[in-house]
């Protein structure tokens, strides 16, 4: 898969502040949509779309920056800020993750991507979890998240497959 | 279709099987729901016996910044009923002892675990 070159240091920019803003919205909009479980952690994980879409489109370092602005900024805005940790542990997991998946397949099935990704950001919950409740009985919610991680990514996974397929000029 | 995407999907498919028997298997009901254990900040804060508990009661257990959560016991059961966070997730899991997953408050700090009789998981690691 071809990454975007861009003609200058502005386009980057303007790219990359793009990104960050329409990742931003998301996550925005996502909070509002009640999820049917009553489960701590589970929600939709949309925001990855955009994450996945960059590690496919853009340099890893640059999909870095903006999961990590939109984490920072996305707690601010919405979150409450015993989330936060959760947040950066889940994204930073995930990111690897998706990162080392795409290497190794050289973009191809980026829908499986999205499932790994959004498996990985549970580990790094549940990781955090266990830290600050120092039980490992929250272990337990580990399998649940799992299994509404493996039908959300399959989503998020699938919409970043399509919307890296389309050549952007 | 490619191999390595067929791969993939009976992955995925496989992962969606066993995630889902697990959820099950943790969300089923806890029939022998006995010690209830409550922490706030791991500390313990009340150690419950349900089968024990004759009239149901509340506890209000209070936290910095006014965080309060009420949990209300009854036999057999344990659960918050209400709380000073905005996304009521501890108040929407329900009672405990309608299945293992531990309640937890992740904005105010506190865990509900019910341990079974002959339970050998340790709750502190």
């Amino acid at each position: 898969m071809q990454k975007l070159e861009f003609k200058s240091k502005t386009q980057k920019l303007c790219s990359l502040a793009l990104m960050l803003a329409m990742s931003l919205i998301i996550f925005t909009v996502e909070a509002q949509i009640p999820v049917p479980v009553a489960i701590p952690g589970v929600k939709l994980g949309l925001s990855n779309v955009i994450t996945l879409f960059m590690l496919v489109k853009f340099e890893k370092k640059d999909a870095a920056a903006v999961l990590l602005l939109r984490v920072i900024l996305g707690s601010i805005f919405v979150g409450q800020g015993v989330y936060f940790l959760y947040s950066i542990a889940g994204g930073a997991l995930a990111f690897v993750a998706m990162a080392v998946f795409l290497a190794l397949s050289k973009c191809q099935n980026i829908w499986f991507a999205g499932v790994l990704g959004a498996i990985f950001h549970n580990v790094g919950q549940i990781l955090v979890a266990i830290a600050i409740f120092e039980s490992a009985y929250v272990g337990y919610y580990f399998v649940v998240l799992a299994f509404c991680s493996v039908i959300t990514g399959v989503f998020t996974g699938v919409t970043a497959q399509v919307a890296s397929s389309y050549r952007v000029k | 279709m490619k191999k390595s995407t067929l791969v993939l999907i009976i992955i995925t498919a496989t992962m969606l099987v066993t995630s889902g028997v697990g959820t099950w298997w943790v969300m089923r009901k806890n029939d022998n729901a006995k010690i209830a254990k409550v922490y706030q900040n791991d500390t313990l804060l009340y150690e419950i016996d349900l089968s024990k508990v004759e009239k149901p009661y509340t506890i209000e257990i209070k936290g910095e910044n006014e965080k309060l959560n009420t949990i209300e016991v009854r036999n057999g059961e344990i659960g918050v009923v209400s709380a000073s966070c905005p996304d009521k997730l501890c108040v929407n899991m329900g009672f405990a002892g309608d299945s293992y997953l531990p309640i937890i408050c992740l904005p105010n700090d506190i865990m509900i675990v019910v341990e079974t009789e002959g339970d050998e998981f340790d709750a502190k690691t």
